[in-house]
C-alpha cells in the first residue's frame, strides 16, 4: 500500500503552485448561483400564472355542462357575475340542458357592447353553469340601454335582431333560425316576447341612410314564413322612454309611454288608454299569462304622480296594474327601506318578479315574486354585487319553480383547478430544470 | 452577518491538498483546477451549514462525486489516450521523475471511477466501506473496482513493477 501511494503522491506533486483566488471565485460563483435561483422562482411564478390563464380558458371551454338530475331545476337562490372563463355558447355550442333562465348584459374591456358583439350571459336552469353568448352588434336605437336581444318565456330560445331580420337561437340544441325581415325593413332590436312565444314585438326601420324618423314597433310570428305587422297604438312610439309587452296569445300589444298605458290589435285596429300617471322613466309592463291583466311600472320624481299606500315609504317606483276586459286599476308597492328597481315579468297571474333593493341608486338587489293584493314578497334570488340589475330578464315560467340552495359560480373554477396546477407544477419543473442547468453551467 | 466568512481562510489552508486530490482524481491539471473550483463554488453556497462541520469532508466528497458525474457528462474528455510508457531501467531522480508522469500517464488511461477509487483507497487510505460511501456503491463494487484498477494500471504500466515492494497490495 505504501509503495502506490508514495507513487501517488509523488505524481500529485506536478500540482503548480499558483496565485489564482479561488476562495473569490467560488463566493462569487455561489452568489451568482443564488441570484440565479432567485430569478428562476421569479420565472416559474410567472411562467405558472401565464400557463394557467392559457389552459384555463382552453379547460373551461372544452368543459361539458353536466345534466341536471330529477328535481334539480330551480333558479338559485344567488345570481353572481359571470365568471372570466364561462364557456361561450351559440349555434353550434348549445348550452346543452333543459333551459336557462336568466340573461343579461356582461360587462367587456370595452364596456356592454364591444366592437363586435354585445355580449350577454345565460345560466343554466339545472346546474350553475354560466356561459357567454356573444351575439351581433346592432345599433340600439331602442334607446334606453336596452340589450339586443330578448330570452324567450320558456327560457329555451334567444332571439336578437339581424340584418336581415331576427334570428333565434336554440340554446339547447345550438341551432338556428332567422325570420326574414320584409324586403326594405329593417329589424333593430328585439323588445319582447308573448307569452306563449309565438310572437315578438321589434323595433323596425328603414335601413336607407337618415330615415331614422322612419323607425317604429313591429310584429312578426314565430313561423314559417313569419308574418309582420305594424300595430297602430296611436301615438308616435319613443324606443327611449317606453316599454312594450305583447299578450299571451300575441293578438295584442301593450306600450308604457308618456306616462299612459296603451294596448292594440297588432293586425290591425284602434288604440285603447288602459292607465295614465304611470312613472315616465325607465319604464316596465308585463301581461299576465292568462291574458286578463297588465302590470307597469316606472319612476317618478313626483310622489303624487302614482301615490304609495297608507304607510308606503318614500318609494318613487310605483306599480299599477289594470284588468284589461274592464279597465279596473290598482297599484302595488313595497314598504319603507324596500324599492322596486323594475319588473321582469308576471309569474303566475297574480305575481310579478320584481327587482327590490334598499336603495334605487343601489343594491344588493333581490328578485322576488309579489303578489298585488297583499303586496307579500318571496325572495327568489339575491344578485351578487356586479350585476346590473336593468340587464337582467328572466323567463317566467321557469321562475315559478321554488329556488335552490347556489353552488356558486366558481364550481367551474374548481373543475380546472387540478388543471391549473398541473399547468402551474409543469411550468414550475420546466424552469427549475433550466435553473438547475444553468446553476451547473455557473458551477463549471 | 457575512454568510462567507471563514470560507476565504478555510481555502487558503486546504487549497493545496485539495487540488493534489483533484488531480490525482483527472489526471490533468486543468481539469483538477476546474473541479476543485467546483467544488469550492458548492461549498460556499453551502457554507453557512457546513462551515461548523466538517467542511473539508464536504468538498473532498464533492471532487469525488463530481470526477465520477464528469465521466459521465465528458466521456472521452478524461480519457486522454497517451503514447507508450517510456522504458524504465533504473531508479536514479531523473528515473523517479520519469515514474511519476509514467504514473499519471496511466491514471490518464484509467476511466474516472477507477481512478477515483484508487486514489480513495491508496492515497486517501480511506477502508473499503468508506470509498463506497464516498462514491456511492456497493462495498462489492469497490473491490471489483479496485481491482480492474489495479491489473489495468499494471497491465499499463509495468516498469512500475520495479518499486513493488509489496505486489500483494499493489495487485
Amino acid at each position: 500500500m505504501t509503495e502506490l501511494r508514495t507513487l501517488l503522491d509523488a505524481a500529485a506533486d506536478v500540482v503548480p503552485t499558483n496565485g489564482i483566488n479561488r476562495a473569490e471565485r467560488a463566493v462569487a460563483t455561489a452568489r451568482r448561483v443564488r441570484r440565479t435561483r432567485v430569478v428562476a422562482v421569479v420565472v416559474a411564478v410567472v411562467a405558472a400564472v401565464l400557463a394557467g390563464s392559457v389552459v384555463v380558458p382552453m379547460a373551461s371551454r372544452l368543459g361539458t355542462i353536466e345534466p341536471a338530475g330529477p328535481g334539480e331545476t330551480g333558479v338559485p337562490d344567488q345570481i353572481y357575475p359571470v365568471p372570466l372563463h364561462a364557456p361561450s355558447v351559440g349555434e353550434g355550442a348549445a348550452l346543452g340542458q333543459s333551459a336557462a333562465y336568466l340573461l343579461g348584459g356582461v360587462p367587456s374591456a370595452d364596456g356592454w357592447f364591444g366592437e363586435s358583439c354585445c355580449h350577454m350571459a345565460v345560466v343554466g336552469a339545472s346546474t350553475d353553469q354560466y356561459a357567454f353568448v356573444d351575439l351581433p352588434r346592432m345599433t340600439d336605437v331602442a334607446g334606453g340601454g336596452a340589450l339586443n336581444a330578448r330570452l324567450a318565456p320558456d327560457g329555451r330560445v334567444i332571439a336578437y335582431a339581424t340584418a336581415d331580420g331576427v334570428r333565434l337561437l336554440n340554446l339547447v340544441d345550438g341551432t338556428g333560425r332567422t325570420l326574414d325581415a320584409p324586403q326594405g325593413w329593417r329589424v333593430w332590436s328585439v323588445l319582447a316576447w308573448s307569452g306563449e312565444g309565438t310572437r315578438l314585438a321589434v323595433a323596425t326601420g328603414d335601413p336607407a341612410p337618415g330615415a331614422a324618423d322612419e323607425i317604429g314597433l313591429a310584429t312578426v310570428t314565430v313561423a314559417d314564413p313569419p308574418s309582420w305587422s305594424v300595430p297602430d297604438l296611436g301615438i308616435r312610439w319613443d324606443g327611449s322612454t317606453s316599454a312594450v309587452a305583447l299578450s299571451p296569445d300575441g293578438a295584442q300589444i301593450a306600450l308604457s309611454q308618456d306616462g299612459e298605458l296603451r294596448i292594440a290589435p297588432v293586425d290591425g285596429g284602434s288604440a285603447q288608454i288602459l292607465l295614465t300617471g304611470i312613472g315616465m322613466v325607465n319604464p316596465h309592463v308585463a301581461w299576465s299569462p292568462d291574458g286578463e291583466r297588465i302590470a307597469a311600472l316606472g319612476f317618478t320624481n313626483r310622489r303624487d304622480q302614482a301615490p304609495a299606500p297608507e304607510g308606503s315609504g318614500a318609494a318613487w317606483f310605483k306599480g299599477r296594474f289594470v284588468e284589461v276586459a274592464d279597465g279596473e286599476p290598482g297599484l302595488f308597492d313595497t314598504e319603507r327601506g324596500v324599492e322596486l328597481t323594475a319588473m321582469l315579468g308576471f309569474s303566475g297571474n297574480r305575481h310579478v318578479l320584481v327587482l327590490v333593493s334598499p336603495s334605487i341608486q343601489s343594491g344588493p338587489y333581490s328578485l322576488e315574486r309579489l303578489e298585488f293584493n297583499t303586496v307579500e314578497r318571496s325572495a327568489i334570488t339575491q344578485l351578487a354585487e356586479g350585476i346590473d340589475p336593468h340587464q337582467i330578464s328572466a323567463a317566467a315560467s321557469l321562475l315559478e319553480i321554488p329556488p335552490r340552495s347556489s353552488n356558486q359560480p366558481h364550481d367551474l373554477t374548481k373543475a380546472i383547478a387540478p388543471v391549473v396546477a398541473v399547468a402551474a407544477l409543469v411550468a414550475l419543473v420546466v424552469v427549475l430544470m433550466i435553473g438547475r442547468a444553468w446553476r451547473r453551467h455557473a458551477l463549471r | 452577518m457575512d454568510r462567507y466568512a471563514g470560507f476565504s481562510e478555510f481555502v487558503q489552508t486546504r487549497e493545496r491538498a485539495l487540488l493534489r486530490t483533484a488531480f490525482l482524481l483527472t489526471a490533468d491539471v486543468q481539469l483538477a483546477e476546474d473541479l476543485l473550483q467546483s467544488a469550492l463554488a458548492k461549498a460556499a453556497l453551502h457554507w453557512l451549514r457546513i462551515r461548523n462541520g466538517q467542511p473539508e469532508a464536504y468538498i473532498r466528497s464533492a471532487l469525488y462525486r463530481e470526477s465520477v458525474s464528469r465521466w459521465r457528462h465528458r466521456r472521452g474528455v478524461t480519457e486522454v489516450p497517451t503514447a507508450s510508457m517510456p522504458e524504465r531501467a533504473g531508479v536514479s531522480p531523473e528515473d523517479q521523475i520519469d515514474l511519476r508522469f509514467a504514473v499519471i500517464a496511466a491514471l490518464r488511461r484509467l476511466a474516472p471511477r477507477q481512478r477515483a477509487v484508487l486514489v480513495l483507497r491508496f492515497y486517501e487510505d480511506l477502508s473499503e466501506s468508506q470509498v463506497a460511501e464516498a462514491l456511492s456503491c456497493s462495498v462489492g463494487t469497490v473491490k471489483s473496482q479496485t481491482h480492474d484498477a489495479l491489473r489495468r494500471l499494471r497491465s499499463l504500466a509495468p516498469e512500475l513493477a520495479e518499486f513493488r515492494t509489496n505486489p500483494e497490495v499493489l495487485l
